[in-house]
């Protein structure tokens, strides 16, 4: 019984108060330069993780990071076009449609974010390297390319910016293809949507076109121009 | 009653993650049913114009890490102005497709008038429907593409093998879907003739060449129209630079 | 309960409870525990930023499955005040989701804002803060605080500011947002009240040619009449939400709370 009772008992007021170490902690207004972190007491810490935030592998998952996006970026003779959606999910909420995943790093270099395990892209010019693009993700590949696109739609982004895409594309033309291929990603993924958010990185710098919504930028497209022959209002 | 969970194995696709198929099909309890390996790295593609139909399938059979045949065919005519295209599970494919073209022939023969493609869409809804609520249902994605015979309307339905079926202007099975659809939303108009129809046939192609990982060995071309259907010679063999 | 602390009575707890799984032995004699320090202790949080005001707002029912803990459990916090009752504050805090994860983010956030007074001698700003709050969150990334955080304050133009924040410290400055177990109820509603969501001039014109509503600043008469409005109807239809309603309102005066009853059923 004693035994017992040594197993599973502790010293009277052991965590009574903070420990030297938490004080300290307390005190730092500033957070650490490398942030510590916590970790669940446990053997298994990336089990434990899965289980209470991957609501892929678990979707009854307690705790649901907001993810899914669709981000695209590419290069041609005027610099490098980004544009990303604006549409933040946790399961089948939407958490936000506003989120700004176009990262404004400095004057010269973006970054784009999509949730989860998709990559991230960094675009930007540097006098020695000119306008360069770069694609990574969390398993650490870096690939440096002329074209990508991120996330749950980036084979829609894929499809519509392939079709068009020439390095001697002039600005205005780059800009409406990097506009539209998001826009044919929030058409057709339903992770994707809100707003369209698009810059221009040019050799000074880049340059900010708009965070527009893609419901009129929908409607002008197919009643304009007749695209979208699929959205009727014919119910035969 | 079984869960979804406490089946044994659920295989997922390699790219899509998506549950692929789970084995209890001959079991006495079932309540998920999900699509076989492999049938969505087939491609099908269906295009409608302002005097034509046009289906494109890939020519590729395959069957575990092989591919068995480049030259497939994986259509059937079902009347004059009717074709289905398929892709799914080995045997179900060609199966279902030969059980509604002899269907479709004998009603024919019976009326001496041939079923018209949206009569003949809401056929095959209704047999693969009855299908999956059987012992054994079949595992199919179609595609029907047909021209109307009284009006000379031009006709495309999508139908999975859920039965779910829609009347559209353009569609696609599988991974082609994802790179296609929106190619298709963006250059599509309702009332293109058989060259453009081609040209953004040909938009499609390129980009599944250009972004899937498989070798599809191209597609086999057919185009409907009042005439009748015909084989359209489509060039598969250039490369496609990526950019 | 009978996981975390060893014990082996009070095994079937039934669903509903976060604890409820019990010790198991495996081969050898060795003791498994599951390990799942989390609950969900219900409950609605929302918050909207005016032209010179921020309101946050939370009932303050506390719940462990089909258990009410509490009528009254605070979850709206003022931040870096004097003293432990928060006077002199600029800066409020909502936390919904795990309440004892809650506290001790609410707890270290104000440490660290009244450090920073001590240390500077001036109050944090709102947008230092929210950033801080992030640095915070992302800091138990592998370990996540299981709530959902909104921080409101005024900006340096003394405009109202409103910052809200997913488990790990991804955020956003907003108009306004609902978290919590009615967060799907109450968000829609915001999106079409406050900021106009869906909302046309009538017969301006066809199809896209329709213009949108265009957006004007709420007064804070009408926007404590929406808080109230989202809850009571959030009551109706959650049984989570309940019991009472706190708000605080930060102005250039300091932060006002008003606490008003909701049904307790």
């Amino acid at each position: 019984m004693d035994t017992l009772v040594a197993q599973y008992s502790r010293p009277l007021f052991e965590n009574e108060g903070s420990s030297q170490e938490e004080q300290l902690e307390l005190i730092q207004t500033l957070p650490p330069l490398s942030l510590k972190f916590a970790l669940p007491p446990i053997a298994q810490p990336s089990a434990f993780l899965r289980a209470t935030t991957d609501d892929h592998s678990n979707p009854d998952c307690p705790i649901k990071i907001a993810h899914g996006t669709t981000t695209l970026a590419f290069r041609f003779k005027g610099g490098i076009i980004v544009a990303t959606d604006s549409r933040a999910t946790a399961g089948n909420w939407i958490a936000s449609q506003t989120v700004k995943k176009v990262i404004e790093i400095n004057n010269c270099l973006l970054g784009t974010m999509a949730g989860g395990a998709a990559g991230t892209m960094c675009a930007g010019v540097t006098p020695q390297e000119g306008p360069a693009l770069y694609y990574i993700d969390s398993d650490g590949t870096r690939l440096a390319g002329n074209l990508f696109c991120v996330g749950s739609g980036q084979t829609f982004a894929y499809g519509v910016l392939d079709a068009e895409y020439s390095y001697d594309l002039e600005d205005e033309a780059a800009l409406e293809l990097g506009r539209r291929s998001i826009l044919a990603a929030t058409h057709r993924d339903a992770y994707s949507g809100g707003f369209i958010n698009l810059y221009h990185v040019k050799e000074d710098g880049w340059v900010k076109h708009g965070f527009s919504d893609t419901n009129p930028i929908f409607w002008k497209t197919k009643l304009d121009k007749g695209e979208f022959s699929n959205v009727t209002s014919e119910l035969d | 009653m079984l869960e979804a969970r406490e089946f044994p194995p659920i295989f997922l696709c390699p790219v899509c993650k998506a549950p692929q198929l789970i084995t209890s099909k001959y079991a006495s309890t079932f309540l998920f049913i999900y699509q076989p390996p492999k049938s969505c790295q087939e491609v099908l593609l269906g295009i409608t114009g302002k005097d034509f139909t046009l289906i494109a399938a890939s020519k590729a059979a395959m069957r575990g890490a092989t591919i068995l045949k480049a030259s497939d065919d994986k259509t059937r005519q079902l009347n004059k102005h009717t074709l289905m295209a398929f892709s799914g599970e080995a045997g179900d494919t060609v199966q279902f497709a030969e059980y509604i073209q002899a269907n479709a022939q004998l009603y024919s023969m019976r009326n001496e008038a041939d079923l018209s493609p949206s009569a003949m869409a809401n056929f095959v809804r209704r047999e693969l429907a009855s299908s999956l609520r059987s012992r054994k249902p079949y595992m199919v994605n179609l595609l029907l593409g047909g021209v109307d015979p009284i009006t000379d309307k031009p006709s495309l339905h999508w139908l999975d093998y859920l039965a779910a079926l829609a009347p559209v202007p353009y569609a696609a099975h599988g991974y082609a879907q994802y790179y296609c659809l929106s190619i298709l939303d963006k250059h599509h108009q309702p009332d293109i003739d058989l060259e453009r129809g081609l040209e953004l046939l040909r938009l499609c192609t390129d980009e599944l060449k250009r972004r899937l990982p498989i070798d599809f060995k191209g597609v086999l071309v057919k185009v409907v129209t009042k005439d009748g259907i015909r084989e359209i010679d489509y060039d598969d063999s250039k490369q496609v630079q990526s950019a | 309960m009978a996981a975390l602390f060893g014990q082996d009575a009070l095994t079937d707890n039934g669903p509903g409870y976060a604890f409820s799984q019990a010790p198991s032995s495996a081969a050898g004699g060795i003791r498994e525990r599951s390990f799942y320090p989390y609950t969900d202790n219900g409950g609605s949080t929302l918050g909207i930023a005016g032209e010179d005001f921020t309101i946050l707002a939370g009932d303050t029912r506390s719940t462990s499955g089909y258990n009410i803990n509490t009528r009254y459990a605070p979850k709206v916090f003022k931040i870096g005040g004097d003293d432990s009752e928060g006077t002199n504050a600029t800066i409020i805090l909502s936390v919904v989701g795990f309440a004892a994860d809650g506290q001790i983010l609410k707890e270290r956030l104000d440490t660290i804002v009244k450090m920073y007074r001590y240390q500077h001698g001036k109050p944090m700003s709102v947008k230092a803060c929210a950033q801080r709050l992030s640095t915070i969150l992302y800091g138990k990334r592998f370990f996540p605080y299981y709530v959902h955080a909104i921080l409101g304050g005024l900006d340096e133009e003394g405009k109202g500011a409103l910052y809200s924040y997913d488990p790990v410290g991804s955020y956003e400055r907003e108009q306004c947002r609902a978290g919590g177990a009615a967060a799907s109820l109450i968000m829609p509603f915001l999106d079409n009240q406050v900021n106009f969501k869906n909302q046309y001039v009538p017969e301006s014109g066809e199809g896209h040619a329709l213009q949108e509503r265009p957006r004007v600043p709420l007064k804070r008469k009408e926007t404590e009449e929406l808080v109230r409005d989202a809850f009571t109807s959030a009551v109706e239809r959650h049984i989570e939400v309940g019991d009472g309603l706190q708000m605080l309102v930060v102005t250039k005066d300091g932060v006002e709370e008003i606490y008003s009853p909701l049904k307790r059923d």
